[in-house]
């Protein structure tokens, strides 16, 4: 018998402790237990650790515990301030209740991540003194998304203070500033993805990927933005640049748009998408063979637009799939990976470029899921149909979304890998996938932590062609390529597959290749640093990949005592703090579901190995998706008044730990991201 | 500019709506009724009694502070067990008697504090050192099942997370203790000179 069968059986032993058996499950236990030795005794122990834990001595409580208790109420009944006695406390709490509420419904929160400044703000004290005083953190952003009947309303504020988490309250005003987002019709945002500095949002909905400039003018510069951050660098755009000719330049930001706007739009501004998708955005597919991939006229804001911040459906008729969209560290880019809606195909990586129409896909196979950035790459995985009923793998691919190009990490069956903002460590997902024509579904597995400027330095020796579909036939021009560009380099480059026994360093074709070819192309001959992929372990269903059949790398457990088969993560969110010394993931209680449990520390390194080490946030109910700064996470908590969700921060660093939320905030039906 | 005014509040503290007078006066019931369960089981997952009085009286001022968030009165057991049960995992982890807590709650591979030595040292019996091994969070729920009698939804809500889990949970913390009693029977038998397999001989390798 195996140990899993062992496992369900010692589980039922438990549950019948407990007498949650059903009939059936009773029944089945008991043949068991005439049968299983090893079951036998485990239910002799079981048994006999209730009897001795109900034989333990009694804990009897102090007897002046009463009086402790009720000099505390009596304290807390006195700083409190009750509603009866709380008129000024409840006045902003109305204030802003009323009007979200006004509003509908306050759909998505959003942060950007921004480390601290160097210096905090000082704190400033609440004029009602009963209650304690906040103290100041280094500011950071953050955003409301509210509805109404017209469009979205983005609140903007900037966090600067919180509570002790010592006190029992405290009080802080906030200055909210008001902003109409003209979302296309028919888009109802469930995600939000917010670039590093926090002038790009990328919504995604059930049916679209809508992206949404802000720009710096509606809030003025992040307080933490580094001088040389490359984004409005001309030089660090050089070959990048999505506008083509003739394209307005980007906005500068205007003293007027500095200032917020009454929420007046017109949805049919300068910019604005279409109502009905339009063909060219509705199709996932590539562009035709007679239509090579090409940029539109970009979409830039005008002022009116800016104000009224119109968005931008960058694709449409699709669902997001994979790891949620993200920014490039730059916030040029967002990349995501989606599939048809009507799901007649597998999932391709997807980048979009600020001012241009449509998204491009950067993948042409029909089942590369898109996972994170590793510098200006981006990191995927992909699933490898075996041939009729041979097994899946899978790998895990460096795409340069300006060529294109590809390369494979020495390293098999990790899953979505959520690569540091320093490129230096991620973590990954290994276990065992489901797999059909065009969803790969993951089983039983954990999540690890990997060293991953070793996979990444080996990657780079070990170039190879992305797989196609088998069920498309190949021989079209219709190639994936890099993001167009001003340089010559726009133009979609086309090679053919790499010879099998020598293949190409760094040229890597992005050609459509058959299955036959894209076979051979994950199974190059053995090279240094990596073994062979016809080595590489099974990632069908039942298979485990064992990361020890390749050399050099070690994966390590975010959670030893989480049994991947009994408790396997199955759905789950990672982000790194931009120091990359702080790690964030969130493990949805099943897969699919709206909540889950998120967690946040840090991660140590001694003598090269990596490991989990001091918990900030200890495993706390969170709805999916928060935000991770270098002195702070944010993310929806319950409720404790009927609402679905409020936000709640908390910070550390020099002046203490602190926190904050915000129940005010009515997020019925929200799916909050950051 | 349009300005909203945002009250703000430390997370774990909730609105209030009942009269406060209201509000303690419930309390108090609910003091009388469970305070001596919710002591006790606060002094066998934090293994010192003072700071389970200390840690009792903070948690019934909690319920208090958040008597509004109490929906259904039959649940209040429940609910006062999942205030008490936070109070001590963010006491043990303030004090870093955890250092690590992985994501199912359990501290398995950390590193013994001093503190946790001189517990230990304090503690009689196989079960009691058995009990302090095992991880908090696995001890939770084999103290709210086991001597607390919390089953079903009661013991799940009062774990906070949902049936399924508090039932992998609880299975869990008996494997975990049932590890842990066979290590303290095997070192037991040391000290005292006996052979281990005099006492270990119901003990079967693992499956």
């Amino acid at each position: 018998m195996s140990r899993g069968e062992h496992a369900r059986y010692r589980q039922l032993i438990s549950d019948r402790l407990a007498g949650q058996l059903s009939v059936l499950e009773e029944r089945q236990l008991v043949r068991h237990l005439l049968a299983c030795a090893e079951c036998r005794a485990v239910h002799n122990d079981y048994h006999e650790q209730r009897r001795k834990l109900r034989s333990l001595p009694p804990q009897s409580p102090p007897r002046d515990l009463w009086a402790r208790t009720s000099v505390g109420l009596d304290r807390e009944m006195a700083r409190r301030s009750w509603p009866a006695a709380g008129g000024p406390r409840r006045v902003p709490r109305a204030a802003l209740a009323g009007t979200v509420a006004a509003l509908g419904v306050a759909l998505l929160v959003g942060t950007s991540q921004l480390g601290p400044t160097p210096q905090p703000q000082t704190a400033s004290g609440s004029p009602r003194l009963l209650l304690p005083t906040p103290f100041g953190v280094a500011p950071q952003r953050m955003a409301f998304l509210g509805s109404e009947a017209g469009g979205m309303v983005l609140y903007r504020a900037e966090v600067n203070q919180v509570c002790p988490t010592s006190a029992l309250s405290c009080l802080v005003e906030e200055d909210l500033s008001p902003q109409v987002i003209a979302l296309p019709r028919g888009v109802t945002p469930s995600n939000l993805s917010v670039s590093p500095d926090g002038e790009r949002l990328a919504i995604t909905s059930s049916q679209s990927v809508v992206a949404l400039v802000l720009g710096s003018e509606l809030g003025g510069p992040p307080p933490d933005q580094p001088p040389d951050r490359p984004s409005s660098e001309p030089a660090a755009t050089a070959g990048l640049t999505a506008a083509p000719e003739g394209s307005p330049p980007a906005p500068e930001p205007t003293a007027d748009a500095a200032s917020p706007v009454a929420p007046s739009v017109s949805p049919a501004a300068a910019g604005s998408p279409p109502a009905e998708p339009s063909p060219e955005l509705t199709s996932p597919e590539l562009p035709s063979s007679t239509e090579p991939p090409s940029i539109t006229p970009p979409v830039q804001p005008t002022a009116a637009t800016a104000q009224s911040l119109t968005a931008v459906v960058i694709l449409d008729d699709v669902h997001a799939v994979g790891a949620p969209p993200a920014w490039a560290s730059n916030g040029e880019l967002l990349a995501f990976s989606a599939m048809p809606a009507d799901a007649s195909r597998g999932p391709d990586v997807y980048a979009w470029r600020e001012g241009t129409e449509t998204a491009i896909r950067l993948t042409n196979d029909g089942m590369t899921y898109f996972a994170s950035w590793s510098g200006e790459r981006i990191v995927a995985s992909r699933v490898l149909l075996g041939e009729a009923d041979g097994p899946a793998t899978l790998s895990t691919v460096l795409i340069d979304p300006h060529t294109g190009l590809e390369q494979v990490l020495p390293i098999a069956d990790l899953w979505l890998p959520q690569v540091s903002p320093l490129g230096d460590r991620a973590v990954v997902w290994q276990g065992t996938m489901e797999f059909s024509a065009t969803r790969a579904r993951p089983l039983t597995g954990a999540l690890y932590l990997a060293d991953w400027s070793a996979l990444e330095l080996a990657a780079t020796e070990m170039p190879t062609a992305p797989p196609s579909e088998s069920t498309e036939p190949p021989a079209t021009p219709e190639a994936p390529a890099g993001l167009p560009e001003a340089s010559p380099r726009a133009q979609p480059k086309v090679t053919a597959p790499p010879d099998r026994g020598n293949p190409t360093p760094d040229e890597s074709s992005t050609d459509e290749v058959s299955l036959e070819s894209a076979t051979d192309e994950v199974s190059p001959e053995p090279s240094a640093g990596a073994a062979p992929p016809s080595d590489a372990p099974e990632a069908g269903p039942g298979a485990t990949a064992p990361a020890a059949d390749w050399p050099d790398f070690e994966l390590v457990d975010l959670d030893p005592e989480r049994d991947p088969v009994h408790e396997p993560v199955l759905d789950w969110q990672v982000r790194w703090a931009s120091d990359g010394m702080l790690l964030g993931y969130w493990l949805a209680d099943a897969a699919g579901a709206s909540w889950g449990h998120l967690k946040v520390l840090t991660i140590a390194e001694e003598g090269g190995r990596l490991s989990p080490a001091e918990t900030l946030l200890a495993p706390t109910l969170a709805r999916r998706n928060f935000t991770l700064g270098t002195d702070r996470v944010a993310w929806i908590g319950p409720t404790d008044t009927g609402g679905d969700g409020e936000l709640r921060i908390r910070t550390w660093g020099p002046g203490g730990e602190g926190g904050l939320d915000l129940p005010e905030l009515d997020l019925r039906e929200v799916v909050p991201a950051f | 500019m349009p300005v909203l005014a945002v009250q703000r509040q430390v997370l774990g503290a909730t609105r209030v709506t009942t009269d406060g007078a209201t509000a303690r006066a419930a309390i108090e019931q609910l003091y009388a009724a469970h305070h001596a369960e919710i002591y006790s089981y606060l002094a066998r997952m934090l293994r010192d009694h003072e700071l389970a009085a200390d840690l009792t009286q903070e948690a019934f001022i909690k319920a208090y502070r958040a008597y509004d968030t109490l929906a259904d009165r039959e649940r209040a057991r429940a609910w006062l067990y999942q205030i008490a049960g936070r109070t001590a995992l963010d006491e043990l982890r303030r004090r870093k008697i955890v250092r690590f807590v992985p994501w199912s709650g359990e501290s398995r591979g950390s590193a013994a504090s001093a503190e946790d030595l001189a517990l230990h040292g304090r503690l009689s019996g196989d079960m009691e050192r058995a009990l302090a091994q095992v991880p908090p969070r696995q001890r939770q729920a084999l103290l709210l099942a086991e001597l607390q009698e919390l089953s079903g939804i009661e013991l799940a809500e009062a774990l906070g997370v949902s049936h399924v889990a508090a039932r992998a949970l609880l299975t869990r913390a008996r494997e975990s203790l049932r590890q842990a009693l066979a290590v303290e029977r095997a070192r037991s038998a040391v000290a005292e000179g006996r052979p281990q397999s005099a006492v270990s001989g119901e003990e079967r390798e693992r499956p």
